[in-house]
């Protein structure tokens, strides 16, 4: 079973603008002891992106995450998804994850659709005789025909969301991650589209979208969570996501 | 087909030069120089590897290591379809060591063991800070004009610090030798072993305080 446990979890970022990102120059302060050249003083400050966040999810639960730009959200699904370590705090998570957070992520250009479906299949943890089971499924979702033999440059870019979707949709997973809900390709995909990833929500354990559309939340989840310059409000069921929108941010006072 | 061309250009050229024999020389030349851009472009690809990779580390729990891998795997691929030059070239000047050839293997092994950890620590380093590619590429031109990779070292130069203590000659000399004399230089072995163990140490130790940091940096 599905099982996701975050606990006073903390994360800062270190700030590095472009005028610290180069050693010539870091040698030459330390050289001259950084006197004589121009200094920056945002140098090496650190923005806090989540603040002591808890959280705890079991199977069924469909979370949304709600908030405005910069408040974290994505932040907390990238440590859910473990690229971002925790600085303080912990972050449990059990079964088998789908991140749908950048659907061409992992994909190289050059080479061609059936190639690039199974380099993603790879990526998403897929073995190779589980990406053998699926890739005709995914081929034929993709609707790409003989452009599948082709490399990925040739396509159009409605192209090449179709089959990054129809790859980053095949995985099974008990936990499944999505920034905003995934629209993409013509009119008539679409709705196949929609289908599919409904499905793919439904068979899922464990659901977090982090979303500014609050119709959407409330069709899709169970659960919300409003995020404030890193702060977490706490879970409330759906019901109470009025109230808890119209709550004043928890950091304002700060 | 690059590398062909340098390897008969210099080869030839060089062995007019210097009043060397082209059959001294040329496979010489040849294996230094398949040999170098196996190393070269290993080092440059593998310090590229986590900016190259950003997209993917920000968004997937992928071990950092595994991008260090993938640019090892691709240039080892090269590297198997340029030994057709070696290959080529012992054949026609009729080389044939013997079973001691298969040292090259050794070397190849130890020359991927140090390639692994400067490529793991260079791309750390690349992702902090990102003038580290064209450093690491300046340098890497001045080594290769400096190192005897296609060039042969005169007795009077066996004490210049580009002969006795340059690791890039000796991981190069590490293959050459087996290939084209049939014996392992015992004091490559003795300067590369300790070279490939305390470069481990210390990239293990920069990864421990690093890891989790690269993300941020990217």
């Amino acid at each position: 079973m599905a099982d996701i446990t975050v606990s006073d979890l903390s994360l800062h970022f270190p700030l590095i603008g472009t005028d610290t990102q180069s050693l010539k120059r870091y040698l030459k302060q330390v050289a001259i002891g950084g006197s004589l050249a121009r200094k920056n003083h945002s140098n090496q400050n650190t923005l806090t992106a989540l603040r002591h966040v808890s959280l705890s999810l079991q199977a069924g639960d469909r979370l949304g995450l709600i908030g405005s730009n910069g408040s974290g959200k994505t932040t907390l699904l990238r440590c859910l998804c473990g690229a971002y370590a925790p600085d303080e705090g912990y972050v449990e998570v059990n079964g088998r994850i789908a991140s749908l957070l950048d659907l061409s992520m992992g994909i190289d250009p050059s080479a061609t659709g059936l190639e690039n479906i199974r380099l993603r299949g790879l990526v998403a943890g897929l073995s190779p005789r589980e990406i053998r089971a699926k890739i005709d499924e995914i081929a034929d979702f993709s609707g790409l025909g003989p452009f599948l033999a082709m490399p990925m440059k040739t396509y159009s870019s409605g192209m090449q969301a179709r089959l990054a979707f129809a790859t980053a949709t095949s995985v099974e997973a008990e936990i499944l991650l999505m920034d905003e809900w995934l629209a993409v390709g013509d009119a008539d995909f679409r709705q196949q589209a929609q289908l599919r990833l409904t499905s793919l929500v439904e068979q899922a354990h464990i659901l977090v979208i982090a979303s500014h559309d609050p119709n959407m939340i409330r069709s899709l989840c169970n659960k919300v969570m409003r995020m404030d310059h890193g702060r977490a409000s706490e879970v409330v069921d759906i019901d109470g996501m009025e109230a808890l929108m119209a709550r004043p941010a928890p950091g304002s006072t700060l | 087909m690059m590398t062909m061309t340098l390897v008969l250009g210099l080869g030839i050229n060089y062995a007019a030069l210097f009043h060397q024999k082209i059959r001294d020389l040329l496979p010489f030349v040849a294996v230094g120089l398949v040999v170098w851009g196996f190393l070269s472009a290993a080092i440059s690809e593998g310090g590229d590897a986590f900016v190259m990779g950003g997209a993917m580390i920000k968004q997937s729990a992928l071990p950092l290591p595994m991008f260090i891998l993938r640019t090892l795997a691709r240039n080892a691929i090269n590297l198997a379809h340029q030994v057709v030059i070696i290959v080529a070239v012992l054949l026609w000047f009729k080389i044939f060591p013997g079973p001691q050839v298969l040292w090259a293997f050794v070397g190849l092994a130890l020359m991927f063991v140090n390639l692994s950890w400067i490529g793991l620590l260079l791309a750390m380093l690349a992702t902090r800070f990102r003038d580290m590619p064209q450093i690491v590429a300046a340098i890497l031109q001045l080594v290769f004009f400096l190192s005897p990779i296609f060039w042969t070292p005169t007795a009077a130069m066996k004490n210049s610090l580009f002969v006795a203590a340059n690791p890039f000659y000796f991981s190069i000399q590490s293959v050459r030798e087996p290939l084209l004399h049939g014996d392992m230089p015992w004091q490559t072995l003795t300067f590369l072993v300790p070279i490939a163990i305390v470069g481990w140490i210390v990239t293990v130790l920069v990864y421990n305080q690093t890891r989790r940091r690269v993300v941020h940096y990217l």
